[in-house]
């Protein structure tokens, strides 16, 4: 009896050692867990018009030949900074007629180039800048065009200021994607520290901290100090985590490309950012310390269907000693260990539970026979 | 080896255009269509006293207004009706006169403006020439405001008529038989509207200019 209780205290204790052990495996290795947010920008322009200081919706106004009509065209920038062009045209009655003999406004700061003006600047975000003033109706033969329809068109184009060569040639001009989106991003990134990488890696001031308002084209470096203070030779490991992503998300991150260089300044990994896991970085001998580079590409073929995204990236650096019997291959399998050592431990508890319950029912028959 | 480079030219150039147009940014586009309508006005210019039998000669000139002696005075009074049904106008008159052939020319015809609705625009008179004409614009209004005349209301009442800038000529009295007054003499009345809505300016001077440039 004395031994059976004995075996029940072993289990019990047994028990609560690898639950908690089990618990610990699950959360000691996550040493930084900073709240980030990742994102690419977007361009957005608004065309304005204005008559006598009020927002001009006049439709179908009456005019007369010859008439000047005060029209105040002006483009306001809602997005980052961009290029704009402007093509104005100038019909009536399906003719269309030279509009710079109608259209009145300070072009001092505009280029015109065949069929659109080019403004000379960048346009600044929040910046307003204006098209043109006025309109004159055609001076034409009295009655001749009584009830005609004089239509004028203005159309003006955006693209990202940032990255952009000068070429309108080829560009496909698209709208804005329309969706709520802050750019207040300064897009952070989160690290992950397993099995006390921390300790071995040196990283100033974050790690990607600056992947906010990203935009096609956009390079970003940062980079990594290998930091071995450890007596042993030492594996570096990176994941992304890639739990948790929506579709929209993934397909940015699908697109977005990483190449990692070491010190001696050969390539690690280049490729997409979401194509590795568990990426062998290193063995690094006791004493090292060396740079590991990373840069961020953003392809200059993403259109606006990868604008106004918000995402999360975090970062999984892991690192292993050259001989741990630990398959250090991914944190996944260190908590199955865990698990499997917490499944045995209830087992054994329950089969202690069963063995005294025999013993009980046992001593209960004896004594009633 | 010529076809060869041809073929591989035109393979760079396919892969420079596909390359080229494979470049995307983030871009937006915004667009306005304003559309204007050309201001429609129909008026037309009357003389409902105006008698235009013409039997004893008929030989193109109305029998009232044939043979006229110095100081005789006919009927004649020209009026402009508002056909539009659908925008009110500022209308205007022009008076051509023919003049004699003195050294100080006068014209030939005389009338009395009804000042209470017309009044000659300052500075658009043109003074006689020699054998030629006197020109004179009056517009629809007074003290240098212009009256309204209002649109036709509908079909069954299909003008709006203003009054008459005058009511009748006179050969003028001063006249001699060696003045070249032969032949037939003409006097040219030519009415003018325009809008009354979405002009930027409704002073006289400025609207008439619609019309004279």
């Amino acid at each position: 009896m004395l031994v059976k209780k004995k075996l029940f205290l072993i289990g019990i204790i047994f028990f609560i050692m690898f639950s908690i052990s089990g618990i610990y495996a699950l959360t000691s290795d996550v040493i930084n867990n900073t709240e980030s947010m990742v994102s690419t920008s977007y361009v957005d322009i608004k065309l304005e018009e204005y008559q006598n200081g009020e927002s001009y919706t006049k439709e179908n106004e009456v005019v007369v030949p010859g008439e000047v009509v005060p029209l105040h065209v002006k483009i306001n920038n809602l997005g980052l900074d961009c290029y704009v062009r402007a093509k104005i045209t100038y019909r009536l009655n399906n003719t269309e007629y030279i509009e710079s003999n109608y259209i009145n406004g300070d072009y001092k700061n505009w280029t015109k180039k065949d069929d659109y003006y080019y403004y000379d600047s960048i346009l600044n975000q929040s910046e307003v800048i204006n098209l043109f003033d006025t309109i004159q109706m055609p001076d034409i033969m009295l009655n001749e065009s009584f009830g005609d329809k004089l239509v004028v068109h203005i159309l003006v184009e955006a693209v990202q200021a940032k990255n952009f060569d000068g070429n309108w040639y080829g560009v496909d001009v698209k709208k804005a994607v329309d969706k709520s989106y802050s750019m207040d991003s300064d897009g952070k990134s989160e690290i992950i520290y397993e099995n006390n990488a921390d300790k071995y890696i040196d990283i100033d001031d974050g790690f990607f901290n600056n992947l906010g308002g990203l935009l096609p084209g956009d390079n970003i470096e940062d980079k990594i100090t290998i930091d071995n203070s450890s007596s042993k030779r030492i594996k570096y490991f990176l994941s992304i985590d890639k739990k948790n992503f929506n579709q929209e998300e993934i397909n940015l991150l699908e697109n977005v490309n990483i190449t990692i260089k070491n010190g001696k300044g050969e390539e690690v990994y280049k490729g997409k950012l979401t194509e590795f896991n568990n990426l062998f970085l290193g063995l690094y001998n006791s004493g090292s310390n060396e740079l590991i580079h990373f840069i961020i590409s953003i392809p200059r073929n993403l259109d606006n269907e990868y604008s106004k995204i918000v995402t999360k990236i975090i970062w999984v650096f892991s690192v292993e000693e050259e001989n741990s019997s630990i398959n250090p291959d991914t944190w996944d399998l260190q908590f199955d260990w865990s698990i499997v050592i917490f499944i045995f431990s209830a087992l054994g508890l329950l089969v202690v539970m069963i063995l005294e319950k025999i013993e009980n029912d046992k001593i209960v028959k004896n004594e009633e026979g | 080896m010529k076809k060869k480079k041809t073929i591989f030219a035109a393979f760079v150039l396919l892969l420079i255009v596909v390359v080229g147009g494979a470049v995307a940014y983030f871009t937006d586009v915004d667009e306005k269509t304003n559309v204007f309508t050309i201001g429609s006005v129909n008026i037309t210019l009357t003389e409902t006293n105006w008698d235009t039998t013409d039997t004893t000669p008929a030989n193109g000139v109305p029998d009232a207004s044939e043979g006229l002696m110095p100081g005789e005075t006919v009927a004649k009074n020209p009026a402009i009706d508002n056909e539009s049904t659908k925008n009110d106008a500022y209308v205007f008159i022009k008076v051509v006169v023919p003049c004699t052939t003195e050294t100080t020319p006068q014209e030939i015809f005389t009338y009395t403006i009804n000042t209470d609705t017309w009044t000659e625009l300052t500075g658009s008179a043109v003074a006689c020439t020699s054998g030629g004409t006197a020109t004179h614009v009056y517009y629809y209004g007074t003290g240098g405001t212009l009256t309204v005349l209002a649109k036709a209301s509908n079909d069954t009442t299909p003008t709006s008529t203003s009054k008459a800038v005058f009511d009748n000529v006179t050969v003028r009295n001063t006249l001699k038989g060696t003045e070249g007054l032969s032949g037939n003499k003409s006097i040219v009345v030519t009415g003018y509207g325009i809008q009354k809505d979405g002009l930027a300016s409704v002073v006289p001077a400025t609207v008439w200019t619609y019309f004279s440039n």
